[in-house]
């Protein structure tokens, strides 16, 4: 167990901490451009790895699951890395928004989940995978490259609603797991065996939207009472003046 | 039970995340939005044929298993009252807000409208319950697109319109000898569904109440 999933855990997390620490101390009065290297550099990382990955494990089994395939809920933030890491667009906000909430997400059901399995080159590399979408989504929101917008939790939903449906279909036309959205090889299984696959999969997306709602409704609402209290600040020093 | 529960998170929900993403995009006219969602509609009914159709061999679906539910009337009319100007496209339009929430009531008499035996995933009951869901935001999207008011007089020409359907309906079963018996429970359904009309009236009128104030409460605040 502590060799299997505490070390290498501790492992993850500390180098989420010195990522995030470091680039948000390095960066911190450099231009868009320059506060973007990181990621950048974290991007190819992600890319080299899965292309790896996919020749190892070919080489290693001889056949290739369908959930390996790099479509699955996790690699989805590693699309979004070039919509606003080479050149800002209309799309980079919307982009950085869905690598700052799924990646959480993602992180936490990568935890809730890794206890079960046995150390390997494979592990090593899921773990080094989740940790950068972390560093990277913590790193955004530390050197303000993304600032959270109330309007901003639709199109994360739209993203995570397409994704869903993508997965969905793939799932179904393919006939494997191609995600955690896949009929058989589930996280969510017991949950499908009670309302049924496609049900299942609608109220998901119900409870995507809450979800979305609820995170940048709470953060929305503490940034309005922060201002609220900067301008009463504000006003107490022109008054005292 | 839980299908009831997951029928009606469905139905409520379709409308309150599209509406709200009507709030955040804030469109110029509802138009669009209307045939969009329209197109939809019926594609989704089209996908619950195809998909019933695609569990049996050489595709020849039982007439028992045809599913020829009230919401494939709506499917039809609400292209009459979204592209038919006359009076007659009116009167579609408002038929189909009074009658929003019959498919509903249809599910819950009689749940052999989206289920199959061959269906695992669930796949026609989600089809289904979202086309539900659909229905009720398209009717939401015609009352907030409405200028005229619906007059009680539309409320007969629902109760003819399902009536109109209870006729198809009972033909149906009778002439494809499905296995549904026309006992007090149909009789039961059907007045249900003639009530609900009422029902979805006054909520309308209350609704349209409360809108028309916030509307005068705002004119008078510019003209103040």
């Amino acid at each position: 167990m502590f060799l299997n999933y505490i070390l290498p855990l501790i492992v993850s997390f500390i180098f989420v901490f010195l990522f995030v620490f470091f680039c948000t101390k390095i960066y911190k009065n450099q231009p868009y451009e320059k506060k973007l290297k990181p990621i950048k550099i974290i991007f190819y990382s992600l890319v080299v790895l899965e292309i790896w990955k996919i020749f190892y494990l070919i080489a290693q089994n001889g056949q290739f699951e369908p959930l390996r395939y790099p479509l699955v809920f996790c690699s989805l933030v590693m699309y979004a890395y070039p919509l606003f890491c080479f050149k800002k667009n209309k799309f980079s906000n919307v982009a950085m928004a869905f690598c700052v909430l799924p990646s959480f997400i993602v992180f936490l059901m990568f935890v809730a989940v890794q206890w079960q399995y046995e150390m390997s080159i494979i592990q090593a590399h899921s773990y080094y995978y989740h940790a950068a979408m972390m560093a990277v989504s913590i790193y955004l929101m530390t050197s303000k490259l993304y600032v959270f917008k109330i309007k901003d939790f639709y199109s994360v939903f739209l993203c995570l609603f397409g994704y869903v449906v993508f997965a969905v279909g793939l799932s179904l036309f393919i006939g494997g797991d191609i995600s955690i959205f896949g009929p058989n090889k589930s996280f969510i299984k017991f949950f499908y065996d009670k309302v049924g696959y496609a049900i299942g999969n609608l109220i998901l997306i119900i409870v995507i939207f809450l979800f979305c709602f609820g995170i940048y409704g709470i953060i929305e609402l503490c940034s309005r009472k922060k201002e609220k209290y900067k301008d009463c600040e504000n006003l107490k020093e022109k008054t005292n003046d | 039970m839980i299908d009831v529960l997951c029928l009606f998170l469905i139905v409520i929900f379709v409308p309150i995340i599209v509406l709200v993403g009507i709030k955040i995009y804030n469109p110029n006219s509802y138009k669009k939005l209307l045939v969009a969602f329209a197109i939809t509609m019926l594609g989704i009914e089209l996908l619950r044929f195809f998909v019933n159709a695609s569990f049996y061999e050489s595709a020849i679906v039982p007439s028992n298993d045809l599913k020829l539910s009230f919401v494939t009337f709506l499917c039809v009319i609400v292209f009459f009252g979204i592209f038919n100007k006359s009076k007659f496209g009116e009167t579609c339009k408002n038929i189909f807000i009074l009658t929003s929430l019959n498919p509903i009531i249809v599910a819950l008499f009689n749940s052999k409208v989206y289920l199959s035996p061959f269906d695992n995933y669930g796949l026609i009951k989600a089809l289904y319950f979202l086309e539900c869901g659909f229905v009720v935001l398209l009717a939401i999207l015609f009352v907030l697109d409405k200028k005229e008011e619906i007059k009680p007089l539309q409320m007969l020409y629902s109760i003819i319109f399902v009536l109109g359907y209870a006729v198809v309906n009972f033909m149906a079963n009778y002439f494809w000898k499905t296995d549904i018996k026309f006992n007090w429970l149909w009789f039961l359904q059907m007045s249900v569904l003639i009530i609900s009309t009422t029902f979805v009236y006054l909520i309308y009128y209350l609704l349209r109440k409360w809108l028309l104030k916030d509307k005068t409460n705002k004119v008078k605040n510019i003209d103040e």
